[in-house]
């Protein structure tokens, strides 16, 4: 179907810098377009890229708070957490198409599991830091946070340049 | 009130002044991200135009965690200490005149410009002028820091650390308790980096009123000199450090001959010769980080408008996305030892993270 999505809001972003931003009076108006134009940019890569690089990020989540879930179930104090550590084992909603919606709001439930996990987790570093089971669980959750940063850079990086107000 | 017009500001500043008033200008200022903030010039029968400003939260929210009323009142208290900053005049909440719920407070406004001219146009030929600017702002943080807070009564308004050694743990429980209050996504990277950050927390040089978010677009210029000092609202009491590290622009490198001229650590050295304090550079760098959090946790409050629906602006769309996104990733160089407090501190631009 043409004009796809992303030719849409390219054709969009171009017509708002190129005739758009340049008749816009000096003062709050200018300033928003500038605001404005970085924004577009930012919404047509992640148009793109999100709904994809979110799946990722999920799958790849799940997997350490399963991990996690197994850490803790070695550990008295933390096993007795179970709605903390549970297993997470499957995609939620229904398998086949699945929108940038869902996708988005499973990364919402993972990933306030996981700051849960990490403050736990922090809480018992004194009496379980020497543990090497322990010091490679936190090593997997922040190689997993830095994942996450390299996945959202690609509608990053791209998306914000010149003047942002 | 709900829309600033002239005439409601001139039936507001007749009742205060028992005179006739008569608003000139009146123009909202446009770069403005964390509140309203209006500049007013008024003419009173037979005297010279007086130039007002007024600040109000933005309409359903603002940016940032801190009241509009903790803003007036560090102004307030301000007030004669030898710091430059405008005359407040009024906090105003009088049902009469906030009719839509959002009291103001309005402060004269000082002569001067936010912005110094050539100051970012990279010709050597401005190098001095570069040089001249980051001296005068560092003269203007030694006063700051060597004001006596708790005689300015900035001990009622803000925790006080017990000794040098909990500064940073007193702005790192301030930061998180603020989160608590209104979390309303998850932040796990947040949680990871607060472990580092009481790991790592610094002893203070000394325990300091800070300024909070300063540097350039934060401070009035006049001929080259500092003559009003705004943006309080991310004041704390603390290690001095901090402001450093909050600094936009004017402590960037400046080469002049294939020297430094100045920078960060020339700054320092600057600010060790005008206080008598010598702050570490690695204090600094720390800083940088918690300074991540801090605003990281002010713009996702700032977000929160744009989750409930209430004020979608773009503003809060970009500053949600692309200022938390840069603070994430310098929590993490730290938390995961690319960065060290060793290295040379970088010093914050304008564009990179900015929360008012």
């Amino acid at each position: 179907m043409r004009p796809d999505l992303l030719e849409v809001l390219d054709s969009i972003s171009w017509t708002f810098d190129t005739q758009i931003v340049p008749a816009v009076p000096p003062g709050i108006a200018t300033s928003l377009s500038f605001t404005i134009s970085n924004m577009l940019r930012h919404a047509r890569l992640r148009a793109e890229r999100e709904g994809e690089s979110l799946a990722e990020d999920n799958q790849e989540l799940r997997a350490l708070l399963n991990r996690i879930a197994s850490y803790a179930r070695g550990d008295a104090e933390l096993k007795a957490e179970e709605e903390l550590f549970a297993d997470y084992p499957a995609p939620m909603g229904p398998a086949g198409y699945r929108g940038l919606a869902q996708v988005t709001e499973e990364a919402t439930v993972l990933r306030w599991r996981l700051q849960h996990a990490i403050e736990r987790l922090q809480a018992v570093r004194d009496r379980c830091g020497t543990q090497p089971a322990y010091r490679r669980l936190r090593e997997e959750i922040r190689a997993y946070l830095d994942h996450q940063l390299e996945r959202e850079a690609r509608w990053m990086d791209d998306a914000f340049t010149g003047p942002r107000r | 009130m709900g829309q600033i017009t002239p005439e409601f500001l001139e039936a507001y500043l007749a009742e205060k002044w028992r005179e006739g008033v008569k608003v000139e200008k009146l123009e909202r200022f446009a770069r403005g991200i964390s509140r309203e903030t209006w500049f007013i010039d008024i003419r009173r029968a037979g005297s010279a135009v007086e130039s007002l400003i007024l600040r109000r939260d933005l309409d359903g929210n603002s940016i940032g965690t801190a009241t509009l009323r903790f803003e007036y009142e560090v102004y307030h208290r301000l007030q004669g200490s030898g710091v430059p900053v405008a005359e407040v005049l009024w906090w105003e909440e009088d049902p009469r005149w906030v009719a839509d719920g959002r009291p103001f407070y309005l402060r004269r406004q000082v002569d001067g410009r936010w912005d110094v001219p050539n100051y970012g146009d990279r010709d050597p030929a401005y190098d001095n002028l570069r040089v001249e600017i980051g001296r005068e702002h560092v003269r203007k943080l030694a006063i700051i820091h060597g004001c006596d807070w708790r005689a300015l009564g900035f001990g009622d308004l803000l925790p006080a650390p017990a000794d040098e050694s909990q500064c940073a743990a007193v702005a790192i429980e301030r930061a998180y308790d603020d989160l608590a209050r209104f979390q309303f996504s998850p932040l796990p990277i947040i949680a990871e980096v607060r472990e580092w950050l009481l790991d790592n927390a610094p002893r203070a040089s000394r325990i300091s009123l800070l300024k909070g978010t300063n540097g350039l677009g934060e401070e009035v210029f006049r001929d080259g000199v500092i003559v009003a000092m705004s943006d309080w609202e991310q004041a704390s009491i603390g290690d001095p450090a901090s402001d450093f590290a909050r600094a936009q622009e004017f402590f960037q490198d400046v080469v002049i001959d294939g020297r430094r001229v100045w920078g960060l650590d020339e700054a320092l050295d600057y600010y060790a010769e005008v206080s008598g304090v010598r702050i570490d550079s690695s204090s600094v760098q720390y800083y940088r980080v918690l300074t991540g959090v801090e605003n990281t946790i002010t713009l996702h409050h700032g977000a929160k408008p744009l989750a409930e629906g209430s004020s979608p602006s773009v503003r809060l769309s970009w500053l949600a996305t692309e200022a938390i996104y840069g603070g994430h990733r310098r929590m993490m160089d730290a938390v995961t030892g690319r960065m060290q407090l060793t290295d040379r501190p970088r010093s914050a631009s304008l564009v990179e993270l900015k929360a008012s």
